[in-house]
């Protein structure tokens, strides 16, 4: 009986002693290598929010970057910035792009990280105006050469109207809130929270005009051409950080709401409007390409752009990072080189 | 715990851990199952899909009723499986945030194809601007083909849950499996332990104890109904043993005393035969002096006071009422304790003749140690004082012959002595007459004789005085032999030392070295030990003169237990095989020419030594010298002679 219970004592220590030893090597890992720098371009609106929301929450550290943050106040400025080299990586929406590719300026879209319904024509309803087509002949405050411009477009040709049956006022999107509440126009086409700033400016004068299902707009994340190929761990580290920023943006969705409504210096209630027409994932669908040569030949048609031939979109296309990631959220079709 | 608790707890054990297997497996069976399903919705759904996107591409290209009315009608069925799906799978998928994700996704974007879809077939009456038509065809393309992708990325999902479904019941049958084998062998080493080993270990005792090991204990440590048993078996074997062996040692005892009193009968028929026929008179009295034992010698030798009766139980007194006061004395004395020996006592018989008695009267004891009575022993010794006398009549006589031949030899040596002294003295006249006269005629009347004569002259003279040496050894020889012996105490050392320096006085030439032990002391006749050192310190001078470094030693050393004298020198020596003629009067072992003598020394140095009582011996070889070891009576020695 003795001999049997040493036995086991011994047997019990022994396998003590084994697990100690396999946990400290387990958990023994390597020194982590130094942060990587990476300097990102981001813009302080809603669909920015995955790339703050990663930062507070330490992602870009865990996995191995030191990021900073530039704040622009939409992807336009965001992308120029990239593209001055004053940044890495920046994030806009696909107008910018296409304005960009008419200069032949080398970039490449990494990955889309969020399309958006949030974009929405909002008017003074003291002018009469009552449905989309009431606009025709009415002053229209817009950021020329963004993605309010095109969806503007989209939503007045779905009516039959042109740019033409409207008068554009430019005005940039920080400032278009307060010329709809002064009345210097009728209406603007914008996205948030320029949408929702010209509604609560206007309290119950305003009307809106969501896109609905009739445009999306893509959200991107733009480097350097050669950029994933010079530094392609920092991009996956960059997409994965992001992921993991969109999955708790799921499932923290009041947190997420909170921290954006406290970044952006808005209501809670202004963001959950909007929050819904958002739909965070990282991809590189086909319809990327063909809202890109939408947007391209409406720039052309209307002398925003060049008349030239149309850019083939797939040469701004770089899925070598996200297809290690997510490969099966690529479903834009790559021709042979 | 009992046997019975245990089974109990065992069974109930294995009920448990069976019930709980096998429901992980039903479980992990179940989630399989139900996956397999959703692969089959999945499946049906991305073939709806597939279909809605053939018909819209027809319906894109024609415009045509049949080709929308299709379009439509897949619309309605992934509408009512979607619907449907969703009811099922969210329950199962909630867990799964990704998938719930894509799931949304489907939804909208079959919303989105159904309000597209709607949008572009009821502008068929109405025509709608063209780009506004062709955005909506552009968007229907681009939401049924995500349609189709996100379909196809759920069906990944699934089939990733199927095979981690998969995965999860094969292991978990292998774990049932495992767990069965386990369960069946725990239940078999229980089994083994708590039964089979207590049961072959009571079977195996039982065997032993049949085969006469009543030792044998099982001494189990187990508890509940087998170590009772085991504890039970051991104390029946106790009894049984302490019975077995109670009885054993009670048989052995009794053999014991038997054998005990068969000895005792033996031993008193033994002493009985001993004490009747012993050759001396012996007779064992009680402290009332009542015949206990008694011997045949004794009966004889009383046969004439007490005839034949039967004596032993009689009283001693009452048969010998006339016994003397004396005897009875001695009696009570040794009835107290006393033993009493009279060795020769002279009892003259009622025929006159004399008796000579050895009586010995000592008291026996019994077991406690108190007097029972008395032995009385009386021993013949008539014919040992016969003997003796006769031994002392011969001894007077053999005296008497003694001191008449002792007388004889005294007047015999008298008559040697004159005769040694007559011979020395009459023969030396003679000689001396003849050396004086030769001596006398060569010397006046030397020169008128021829050379011849003067040789024969001379030979006289040499003869005469060998002749003359003869005679003085003879005559030393003769004395060494007669005359009192004393004991003195003689330095040795000294007298050797003397003898060497005369040598050397006398021959100052010789470069002699001699080493003399100093201290050497014996107990003898000074004059003839003198002679004794002489005639071996001359011998050893004389047969060195041929040795270069000629050295002589005087020493002594223990030898055989013995103290022996020693007289060495490097000289001639002598051949050993006829050391035996060393010590013959006129025997000598080299040629006169070489060394001169007349061979009557050692003879009397043996003499000499034997008449102290001690030995000589020599040792030697040819040029390598010779030893003479003498040893003499140490003083106790001469003591216990000289008494």
């Amino acid at each position: 009986m003795i001999h049997s219970r040493s036995f086991l004592v011994s047997v019990a220590a022994s396998i003590l002693i084994i697990l100690a030893t396999l946990t400290v090597f387990w958990t023994r890992k390597p020194a982590p290598p130094p942060p990587e720098p990476l300097v990102v371009a981001a813009t302080v609106n809603l669909i920015g929010m995955p790339f703050f929301i990663a930062e507070q929450q330490g992602f870009f550290a865990d996995e191995g970057l030191r990021v900073t943050l530039q704040r622009h106040p939409f992807g336009k400025p965001a992308l120029e910035a990239m593209l001055r080299g004053e940044a890495d990586v920046a994030m806009t929406a696909e107008t910018p792009i296409i304005f960009a590719s008419f200069k032949e300026t080398p970039f490449s879209v990494i990955a889309h990280y969020m399309t958006s319904t949030e974009h929405s024509i909002v008017a003074r309803a003291d002018r009469g105006i009552r449905q989309v087509t009431d606009l025709r002949g009415r002053r229209i405050g817009v950021s020329i050469g963004t993605s309010a411009h095109y969806f503007l477009h989209v939503m007045l040709s779905d009516q039959g109207l042109t740019i033409a049956d409207v008068e554009l006022v430019p005005i940039p999107a920080p400032d278009q809130a307060a010329a709809l509440a002064a009345g210097r126009v009728d209406a603007i086409a914008a996205f948030a929270p320029h949408t929702t700033q010209s509604r609560v400016a206007l309290q119950g004068n305003a009307i809106s005009f969501p896109a609905g299902i009739r445009y999306t707009g893509f959200s991107c994340l733009v480097a350097s051409r050669d950029f994933s190929q010079r530094r392609p761990e920092a991009v996956l580290r960059l997409l994965r950080a992001t992921d993991r920023a969109i999955t708790w943006m799921r499932d923290h969705r009041q947190e997420a709401i909170d921290f954006s409504a406290r970044e952006l210096g808005m209501k809670v209630a202004e963001v959950e409007e909007t929050w819904d027409a958002l739909r965070p994932a990282l991809a590189l669908n086909q319809a990327l390409i063909f809202l890109l040569e939408a947007e391209a030949r409406w720039a052309m048609n209307i002398g925003l752009a060049p008349a030239a031939a149309m850019p083939n979109y797939l040469d701004y296309i770089d899925a070598s990072v996200l297809s290690r990631l997510r490969p099966e959220a690529v479903s834009i079709i790559q021709g042979k080189p | 715990m009992n046997l019975r608790s245990r089974t109990h707890l065992v069974a109930m054990m294995t009920l448990l851990i069976v019930a709980v297997l096998c429901s992980v497996f039903l479980f992990v069976r179940l989630q399989k199952t139900q996956v397999e399903r959703e692969i089959v919705r999945v499946d049906t759904l991305m073939a709806d899909a597939i279909q809605f996107r053939g018909t819209l591409s027809d319906y894109l290209l024609h415009r045509e009723t049949r080709p929308r009315l299709q379009a439509e009608a897949k619309l309605s069925d992934l509408h009512h499986l979607l619907g449907d799906q969703m009811q099922l799978t969210v329950a199962h998928l909630l867990h799964d945030a990704q998938s719930m994700v894509l799931w949304d996704e489907v939804s909208r974007l079959l919303a989105e194809c159904e309000t597209l879809f709607a949008d572009l077939s009821s502008r068929e009456a109405t025509p709608a601007p063209r780009e506004q038509e062709q955005r909506t065809a552009d968007l229907l393309l681009l939401s049924s083909e995500s349609l189709i992708l996100t379909i196809g990325q759920i069906h990944r999902l699934v089939v990733s849950d199927l095979l981690e479904a998969h995965s999860y019941e094969e292991m978990t049958l292998w774990t049932l499996l495992a767990g069965l084998g386990g369960l069946g062998i725990s239940l078999f080493l229980l089994l083994r332990k708590g039964v089979l080993v207590p049961l072959q270990q009571l079977h195996e005792a039982a065997i032993l104890v049949a085969a006469g090991q009543w030792d044998f204990r099982l001494h189990s440590r187990r508890r509940g109904e087998f170590g009772q048993l085991a504890n039970a078996f051991d104390h029946m074997l106790d009894q049984i043993q302490e019975t077995t062996v109670s009885r054993a040692r009670l048989e052995a005892e009794i053999r014991e005393h038997q054998q005990a009193e068969a000895d005792l009968r033996a031993s008193e028929e033994s002493l009985r035969l001993l004490f009747e026929y012993t050759p001396v008179a012996l007779a064992m009295f009680d402290r009332e002096m009542r015949y206990i034992a008694v011997s045949r010698r004794w009966i004889d030798d009383n046969r004439p006071f007490i005839g034949d009766q039967e004596i032993i139980g009689r009283s001693h007194y009452d048969l010998l009422p006339e016994l003397p006061d004396h005897w009875k004395a001695v009696h009570r004395r040794a009835l107290e304790g006393d033993t009493i020996q009279i060795d020769e006592d002279q009892l003259t018989r009622i025929d006159g003749t004399v008796q000579w008695l050895r009586r010995v009267v000592l008291p026996w004891y019994k077991d406690n140690g108190v007097i029972g009575g008395i032995v009385i022993f009386v021993d013949d010794i008539t014919a040992r004082q016969q003997a003796e006398a006769e031994v002392h009549r011969l001894n007077t006589e053999l005296e008497e012959r003694v001191g008449q031949r002792t007388a004889e030899l005294v007047a015999a040596n008298q008559e040697l002595d004159s005769f040694a002294y007559a011979v020395s003295h009459d023969l030396r006249a003679p000689l001396r007459a003849m050396s004086g006269f030769s001596q006398a005629l060569l010397e006046d009347y030397g020169e008128r004789l021829d050379g011849e004569a003067k040789i024969y002259l001379d030979q006289i003279i040499i003869a005469s005085r060998h002749m003359s040496e003869l005679v003085d050894g003879l005559l030393t020889l003769s004395r060494s032999t007669r005359g009192e012996l004393r004991r003195d105490l003689v330095d040795l050392t000294a007298l050797a030392e003397r003898l060497l320096m005369d040598q050397a006085t006398v021959e100052p030439e010789r470069p002699v070295s001699w080493q003399v032990e100093p201290g050497l002391c014996v107990r003898g006749d000074p004059v003839m030990l003198e002679v004794v050192m002489r005639n071996l310190i001359e011998n050893a001078w004389k047969y060195t003169a041929k040795t270069p470094n000629a050295t002589i030693r005087v020493y002594s050393e223990n030898k055989e237990g013995q103290r022996c004298y020693c007289v060495a020198d490097n000289g001639a020596g002598f051949d050993m095989n006829h050391a035996n003629r060393l010590f013959k009067a006129f025997q000598r072992l080299h040629r006169q020419d070489e060394f001169p003598g007349i061979g009557i020394g050692l003879a009397t140095v043996q003499r000499i030594i034997h008449r102290h009582g001690g030995a000589i011996r020599a040792e030697g070889a040819p040029g390598h010298g010779a030893t003479f070891r003498f040893t003499l009576p140490t003083a106790e020695t001469t003591s216990k002679e000289t008494k």
